[in-house]
């Protein structure tokens, strides 16, 4: 495929801007001095959009992170909380309010809800009395860009939501971003849906949307086509030990709205350092993709490189050179060196925490249950792992990754292995199993041949056995696992590297089907394994003849090869990890395609088990 | 006839007035016909427009004066229909007692308030006026309004313009008709608008929906445009506006229903009412769950146990689906119980100085901690306690069933911590046939001297160890990582592998015991080296 003329990417600095905007004009319909609460899981992203300078200029006194264990709150005589929608957010909320009421304190109340406002929010404010004396709002922040290639909604809740309690209050969200964003970049021709939500957000997106089918010009707007992909249809991926630098960073310290903190182990430093990763920084944009092989070496040589521009200053031979050197050359060589030593650092970081924990032994196993194969030794791995009482969600990541390539684990040693669990990390996990059966990565293998069993079960079964036998196939259907060993991690051929070519992101996979087929067709023999089925709409037919649009459920389209439609969307319900990120981004270099990758959150294999488990007691 | 037709135009003066004084009149009637149909969805429309701004006109005491003669004018446009071509339905006209609506203004979204977005246009209305047809709630006008006595049209309209007090009667008439008007603008709401109203986060009211159907409707629309926030407060309608056997089974004919109003339940930490749905969906594995999870959320100890026992009884042992996790709660129970008087007698002990806890302190309280944690605990402390004590380890295996593997591991792991070598060894000795010994390791020597690495064990037991690992190149390997000289030497003298041998030899340091046995090896004329 030759690669196209390439406009690049749609500019979503305008989000940045219209975000802004509109948070600005909420934070003035209260004039005058006012205490801002914020919700702390909204603090990252507020960061990304509206400076604290900015704050003060509207008025803002004092910034609060909101504590829903406090009863009551000081501060001056108006307050804007900036909160997600929840309940128990509210009872604390109308907890302030009483307690002010009670000693006769008059205070102005406005709570913004992001991005919307709930209905059983607004109940628990009117059961505590308290509607009278608030302004609700709402500050529909969406999309948080993280990067030029990648928007999160920053919502990691939506997975558990979602798969595990069928709650579709974030499907609006998501289908609201996307009308939100197409009002900027004009609407998208072409939309794939992957998976049951995906098709949700679908059907929501056009509701809201309403589209006008005449005079559409789809080659002017900015995003050729948009696949949305379900999470459930891909658990595997997440799952897998990231190698790539990117990922390692996540994996290892937690990359939080594209932020990190090094703490001083990393810097050599006694202050911590937050670091900004995106494409701005020229060093870390040359090494987020690499395979985790390839990232040291290139380092070294990089401060190599930047040690001998430091030497030029010995060379230096008239006092205005070395004025010219100190004023333009010494202060980016600076911010170089400091931004190199962090990531060598941070690598350091890695590899002492992987050479140390068995990481190779555990790799082997992951990878030989990709492969399906030596399935007795990697059970007695697991086991192992539970008589060392080795870190709990790692072991569990393997439990895990057993279930979900061998369709289940056979009942004795589902049995077994959760009775070991619950002994050696406490026997609260049982909620945790329960929770992973319920959103089908942890099968009893059992479970799908009862018969006869109440409704749910007998749907949990048939999720069971949709999935059954779903992995292996997938795999030899789309070639996920490449039969060479011999991958060149340097120099990529294929979007396995970015697990040391031992499999293929199944998400990724699919995405490269649907591009390069223009569609399903032909992909029926796949499709049929992928929960929740597929759909596809198709947009700009219905623009040339002047007709509604044309719902094409054979996923026929005649594609345009005008660079528009080389600027694919790739919306992930329920998160996606980086080497996902990574793999598409190699993708599009390979096949000349513009990705942009948007997310309900960024995840990783820890943060999306956790957020379905039960905490331990301690 | 004269007083009849009197009281006839009386009446239609009346009617008019009030209708276009309130542009409203019932659009499901019966009586509305075919032809107006179309004119009435015109006039539904543009009445629609102004709803917002007379809204706050109808009142229950004012008169509104302004409306009444601006109606007084239009009333002039309009020709009467004679009294015979007054329909006579059957239908019974609206109560007097319709509650007022808005009682409860749950949904009615109170950020928003009033929006006057479309203003009043009063050309418009003229416009529609002499297309309105009558409806059938006149006939009732006719019984209403007898009793304002015959007077002439000519009384009447002065009285009309000039005081609000004019007519008591007519005066109630009006809001009476006004209460009735109002309810049938309501009703212009169908299910289809007020679920986009709410998807687009525009004011809307589930309160005009009255009949369980039109409730349905409601739903059913929710459900089909996928927005949960829309399903949940349709459900949470339903439920305090129907009873409950109704509402359940309307909710059990809906999958996605039910999830919803499970989700709210779980996130309004109303956990009664979830366990009931659960139960009432036999979804018993879920109920269980759920009850064991308020079990574990106790904060003390001792309630903890009673609230397991009590939830075990209860929700586990009698559903055969859930006996292996009948098992696992029995455990956690058993756990606690055993943990609590461990913690109750050694905490005393370690207060009083106990020298075992001087010795080695402990970090953590016992309580709460898992199994294996426990296990390795009493291990640590309590390793020689007799079997009909709490703190027995072997008992502890025995009540939980561990496994050999599991038991070897960590008592294992905390004989080697202690230093406890000939503990170790009792622990590796097995009896076979006729009371001779073997030592051997259910988790095979390599994990063993995995193990005693670990916990930094002497090379000498390490060593001890070593040579009990089954084949010679993986003893070699085990060996070598562990940097056990001895036991490499010995291997590759055992090998027969002169080569490697002197490789590593070489990198051994000087005067160590494994060099010198290399050496010893290599000078040695009785070994038949490999060629």
């Amino acid at each position: 495929m030759a690669a196209p003329s390439v406009k690049g990417f749609p500019d979503f600095q305008r989000l940045k801007i219209l975000a802004k905007d509109e948070f600005t004009s909420l934070l003035d319909q209260m004039p005058g001095r006012k205490d801002l609460v914020i919700d702390g899981e909204l603090m990252k992203p507020l960061d990304r959009i509206a400076s604290v300078s900015l704050l003060k200029q509207r008025g803002v006194d004092k910034i609060f992170k909101f504590d829903s264990s406090l009863k009551s709150m000081h501060g001056c005589e108006q307050r804007i909380y900036l909160v997600r929608p929840r309940m128990t957010t509210m009872k604390a909320i109308a907890d302030h309010i009483n307690s002010d009421r009670n000693i006769n304190f008059k205070r102005k109340y406005s709570i913004i809800f992001v991005p919307r406002k709930l209905h059983t929010c607004l109940s628990v404010l009117e059961y505590e009395g308290v509607m009278g004396c608030v302004t609700v709002s709402e500050f529909q922040l969406d999309f948080v860009p993280l990067d030029k290639d990648v928007l999160s909604l920053e919502l990691p809740e939506f997975l558990k939501s979602f798969y595990l309690e069928n709650d579709q209050t974030w499907i609006h969200t998501v289908a609201k971003s996307l009308v939100r964003l197409q009002a900027l970049s004009g609407e998208i021709g072409h939309v794939y849906c992957i998976g049951r939500g995906a098709k949700m957000v679908n059907d929501l997106m056009n509701f809201l949307m309403k589209r006008n089918s005449s005079e559409q010009d789809f080659s002017r707007h900015e995003i050729g086509s948009l696949i949305l992909i379900d999470r459930d249809v891909d658990y595997v991926t997440p799952l897998c030990s990231q190698l790539t630098y990117e990922g390692l960073l996540d994996e290892t310290f937690g990359i939080k709205c594209g932020t990190i903190e090094f703490g001083p182990e990393v810097t050599g430093k006694q202050q911590s350092a937050k670091l900004l990763l995106n494409s701005d920084d020229a060093i870390f944009e040359d090494v987020r993709n690499r395979h985790f092989s390839n990232v040291l070496g290139y380092l070294s040589s990089k401060a190599k490189s930047l040690q001998q521009d430091f030497d030029k200053r010995h060379g230096l031979k008239s006092v205005g050179d070395m004025k010219d050197f100190v004023a333009n050359e010494l202060r980016r060589l600076k911010e170089q060196k400091s931004v190199l030593a962090n990531h060598i650092g941070a690598c350091e970081q890695i590899l002492g925490k992987k050479t140390k924990g068995g990481f190779e032994d555990y790799l082997q196993t992951e990878h030989s249950l990709l492969e399906g194969s030596g399935l007795r030794d990697n059970v007695n791995f697991i086991e192992e792992l539970l008589f060392k009482q080795d870190n709990m969600l790692k072991t569990l990541k393997l439990i895990c990754l057993l279930s979900l390539t061998q369709n289940g684990i056979s009942p004795q040693t589902y049995k077994s292995l959760k009775t070991q669990y619950l002994q050696s990390h406490g026997f609260e996990q049982l909620v945790t199993f329960s929770n992973l059966k319920s959103l089908g990565i942890v099968t009893d293998q059992e479970t799908g041949s009862q018969a006869g069993t109440p409704l749910n079960k007998v749907a949990s079964g048939m999720a069971a056995m949709t999935r059954r036998s779903t992995f292996q196939s997938l795999c030899k259907k789309l070639s996920l696992i490449p039969k060479s060993d011999d991958i060149d991690l340097k120099n990529p051929t294929d979007m396995s590297y970015v697990f040391s070519g031992a499999y293929t992101p199944l998400s990724c996979k699919l995405v490269e089907q649907v591009l390069t087929r223009g569609g399903f067709t032909g992909m029926e023999e796949i499709t049929k394994y992928l929960p929740g089925g597929v759909h596809s709409e198709n947009h700009v037919k219905a623009s040339k003849d002047h007709s509604t649009p044309v719902k094409d459920k054979s996923g026929k389209s005649a594609r345009q090869d005008r660079p528009v439609s080389k600027v694919v969307l790739v919306y992930f319900l329920g998160g996606c990890t980086y080497s996902e990120i990574t793999a598409l981004r190699f993708l599009g270099k390979l096949k000349g395609y513009i990705f942009v990758i948007a997310t309900t959150a960024i995840i990783n294999s820890s943060t999306m088990l956790e957020s379905v488990m039960e905490k331990p007691p301690i | 006839m004269s007083s009849l037709r009197r009281e006839s135009q009386d009446e239609e003066e009346y009617w008019m007035k009030s209708r276009v004084n309130k542009s409203k009149f019932n659009l499901f009637d019966d009586n509305v016909t075919v032809e107006n149909a179309e004119e009435l969805a015109k006039s539904k429309k543009l009445l629609t427009q102004f709803e917002d701004d007379d809204v706050d006109t109808v009142n229950w005491d004012d008169t509104p004066v302004s409306s009444v003669t601006e109606s007084s004018a239009i009333s002039g446009h309009v020709v009467p229909p004679s009294a015979s071509s007054l329909p006579k339905s059957a239908s019974r006209p609206e109560s007097r007692n319709v509650p007022p609506y808005m009682t409860h203004s749950r949904s009615q979204s109170e950020s928003f308030g009033v929006t006057g977005r479309v203003s009043f246009t009063p050309s418009s209305l003229e416009s529609v006026t002499p297309t309105v047809q009558y409806s059938k709630s006149q006939e009732k006008l006719h019984s209403l309004t007898s009793s304002s006595s015959a007077r002439s049209l000519e009384d009447e309209i002065p009285s009309f313009i000039s005081t609000s007090s004019g007519s008591k009667n007519l005066e109630e008439e009006i809001q009476y008709l006004k209460r009735a008007l109002k309810k049938a603008r309501e009703l212009k709401f169908s299910p289809e608008d007020t679920i986009r109203k709410m998807i687009l986060g525009e004011p809307y009211s589930l309160e005009v929906f009255r009949s369980k159907e039109e409730k349905l409707q409601l739903l059913d629309k929710a459900i089909q445009v996928h927005d949960g926030n829309a399903i949940t407060a349709v459900i949470l309608f339903l439920r305090q506006t129907i009873k409950p056997s109704l509402f359940n089974l309307e909710l059990q004919r809906r999958p996605v229903a039910i999830n919803h109003y499970l989700s709210y339940l779980r996130a309004h930490y109303d956990f009664k009412e979830l366990g009931d749905v659960l139960g009432m969906l036999n979804r018993t594995e879920e109920a269980a769950i759920l009850k064991y999870k308020q079990a574990i959320s106790a904060p003390d100890v001792r309630g903890k146990m009673n609230a397991l026992r009590g939830c075990l009884k209860a929700h586990f042992i009698h559903e055969p689906d859930l006996a292996h996790e009948a098992n696992l709660v029995e455990q956690h129970a058993a756990l606690l119980e055993r943990q609590w008087p461990i913690e109750d007698t050694d905490s005393k002990s370690e207060a009083q100085g106990n020298p075992l806890f001087r010795q080695f302190p402990r970090k953590v309280s016992i309580l709460n901690m898992p199994l294996i944690t426990t296990l390795y605990y009493c291990c640590f402390y309590h390793g020689r306690d007799a079997e009909n004590l709490l703190t027995s380890p072997f008992a502890i295996k025995k009540q939980h069933q561990l496994s050999d593997k599991q038991y070897v591991w960590t008592a294992l792991s905390a004989r080697s911590r202690l230093k406890q070598w000939t503990g170790i060894e009792e622990l590796l000795t097995a009896k076979g046939w006729f009371g001779s010994t073997k030592k051997v390791s259910v988790i095979g020597f390599d994990k063993v001297c995995e193990i005693l690495h670990r916990t930094s064990a002497p090379e000498e037991i390490l060593s001890k160890y070593l040579r009990m690992i089954d084949g010679s190149e993986r003893r070699l390997n085990i060996a070598r990582k562990y940097k056990c000289h001895e036991v490499v030497v010995e291997t590759l003298v055992y090998l027969r592998d002169r080569h490697e041998l002197q490789v590593y030899a070489s990198k051994l340091p000087p005067g160590s015991l494994g060099l010198r046995n290399a050496q010893d090896a290599l000078r040695s004329s009785t070994i038949k080296w490999k060629t």
